[in-house]
């Protein structure tokens, strides 16, 4: 398979203001993504992975590095990499319908059945009777699912995803992670998910980036050989999730640590 | 079996639930104002307030049912109607416009900003000497004054609601692949709305002040023409008659525009209507 995303030697670093230190975001990662791929990129906050994410979607640039998706080197934000934000990035001002046909007309993909075509996407999100409310009137899995389905209307080839069930409660995020794990079987996009929970990962992805911060780096990477859908309470999903938290409890030891000590300090 | 959109549509009440609800609100609104308004009925008649210093309600609606009558009050809100309009339009036209530009593009902001905050420090009643020397006596100066009193809150607002548009819309409708017009129209200019409404809201009510002060300077009709006159003549009747004609006519305003932002604005949370 051919490589989507290349991410090479990428450095980024947030220049402290003020009394606060400058922050190694990203400390030369390097990754490759083969089409198709379902990779979760997983690690704590401060990881620097939603750094990595927004390079990767063109809205910020790397300070070394090289990053390309489909071959091209990234310069800017484009519909090629649609991208379903943390926090609700719908217009509130338009109707979930016209969210989803706006991104359309946005994306320069509106011809004579989009509208058909966007009907037909919110009705596979379940969102078909929810056409014309505003978004304010849609509980947070709802609102998701119109990002999604926003991004499924304008086809991106490659789906980057930014903790999006990360405010969701509980059952209604396991939900949403089976509804995303069945849209990936059917469509086979690339998506690039961005998390810091390590069963979401396992569940959902082919491969598992780990990255550990300060400076943010890759620490582990896992191969997820197990059939899908997953149990997340089977011996095997346990062994994998030991084998991440393995890798992270330290250094989050050592960061509490370091905190502590510089409080004593 | 009930669908989640059935199930939405709230049912129809029945009309004289609705008129009793109507009514109790409409009650619930103006029995005060009745109540103050038999209450100085009550005192002209006894003679506890001078009639010629304060006339009674009743005195004062028959000077305005002569005055619709004779068709006068329709004549002289038309052409105060007329004065209001075409200053507010051209101040809001000119406010949203300036607002737009110094918000999306720096050097212009830098260019007018000091320029507008001196400008607008100036009272626009003060320019009436000018206002007159260079458009002369009628209805031009009074569009002027109005035209340029509501051009600051236009600016101002639309200036803020601009500046304000959360980052993230930004971000995301580049991302779809939205350029110039569709980012322009269909983000900025829509998250900036509520703002620029409040804009309205504020210019509206400029703008009635101002359209009764530019027709104090000699215009031959108009609300403002008639109550200088009834003060000069010492119609204290007319004078308050149309005292309340121009307050009436700036709370149908307001309200008119309030139903329209609510319309608009139907998607903002806090908004049940």
């Amino acid at each position: 398979m051919t490589a989507m995303i290349e991410v090479s030697s990428l450095a980024k670093v947030f220049a402290g203001r003020g009394r606060s230190p400058s922050i190694v975001a990203l400390d030369h990662v390097s990754m490759t993504q083969p089409e198709g791929e379902f990779l979760a990129v997983m690690g704590p906050s401060g990881c620097g992975k939603t750094t990595l994410l927004n390079i990767v979607a063109g809205f910020e640039t790397p300070n070394s590095g090289t990053c390309k998706v489909a071959g091209r080197p990234v310069n800017g934000a484009g519909p090629d990499r649609g991208v379903v934000f943390q926090e609700y990035a719908l217009f509130p001002w338009m109707t979930v319908e016209r969210n989803v046909t706006f991104a359309m007309q946005a994306a320069g993909k509106w011809s004579a059945d989009s509208l058909a075509r966007a009907r037909e996407i919110l009705s596979r999100m379940g969102l078909i009777n929810f056409c014309s409310s505003f978004p304010k009137n849609l509980s947070g899995g709802m609102r998701q699912r119109v990002a999604i389905a926003r991004i499924l209307a304008i086809d991106s080839p490659v789906m980057l995803m930014d903790e999006p069930f990360g405010a969701l409660d509980a059952l209604t995020r396991s939900v949403l992670q089976r509804e995303l794990m069945l849209l990936w079987s059917e469509t086979r996009k690339t998506i690039l998910f961005i998390t810091h929970n390590a069963d979401e990962a396992i569940y959902l992805a082919d491969r598992v980036l780990v990255m550990t911060s300060r400076p943010g780096k890759i620490v582990l990477e896992l191969k997820i050989d197990l059939p899908r859908p997953r149990d997340p309470t089977s011996p095997e999903f346990n062994r994998y999730k030991r084998e991440i938290l393995d890798v992270i409890n330290p250094t989050l030891q050592s960061a509490i640590s370091s905190l502590q000590e510089a409080e004593v300090l | 079996m009930v669908t989640a959109s059935e199930a939405e549509t709230p049912r129809r009440r029945p009309l004289f639930e609705t008129i009793i609800a109507q009514g109790t609100k409409a009650i619930e609104r103006w029995w005060f104002i009745a109540f103050l308004l038999v209450l100085w009925q009550i005192a002209v008649d006894r003679k506890i307030i001078d009639h010629s210093f304060f006339p009674a309600p009743t005195s004062m609606l028959a000077v305005m049912w002569d005055d619709i009558r004779s068709g006068k009050l329709a004549a002289d809100s038309w052409a105060s109607f007329q004065r209001f309009g075409a200053g507010l339009v051209i101040g809001s036209i000119l406010g949203i416009t300036l607002g737009l530009f110094m918000a999306m593009w720096r050097p212009i902001d830098s260019m007018l900003s000091a320029l507008v905050q001196i400008v607008r420090a100036i009272p626009p009643i003060t320019w009436i000497g000018f206002s007159i020397l260079w458009f002369g006596i009628g209805t031009k100066p009074a569009i002027f004054l109005i035209a340029l009193g509501t051009v600051f809150p236009m600016l101002l607002n639309t200036y803020a609601g601009v500046r304000q548009v959360d980052a993230i819309y930004l971000r995301a409708a580049r991302n779809l692949g939205a350029r110039r017009w569709m980012l322009f129209k269909d983000v900025i200019l829509a998250a900036a709305l509520p703002s620029i409404l409040t804009g309205l809201r504020v210019s509206i009510g400029l703008a009635w002040i101002l359209m009764v002060v530019g027709e104090l300077i000699a215009v031959p009709n108009g609300l403002g023409s008639t109550l200088m006159r009834a003060q000069d003549y010492n119609q204290v009747d007319r004078m308050l008659a149309y005292m309340i004609v121009i307050g009436l006519f700036g709370y149908i305003s307001d309200v008119l525009l309030m139903q329209f932002s609510n319309h608009v604005l139907r998607w903002q949370t806090g908004i049940e209507r």
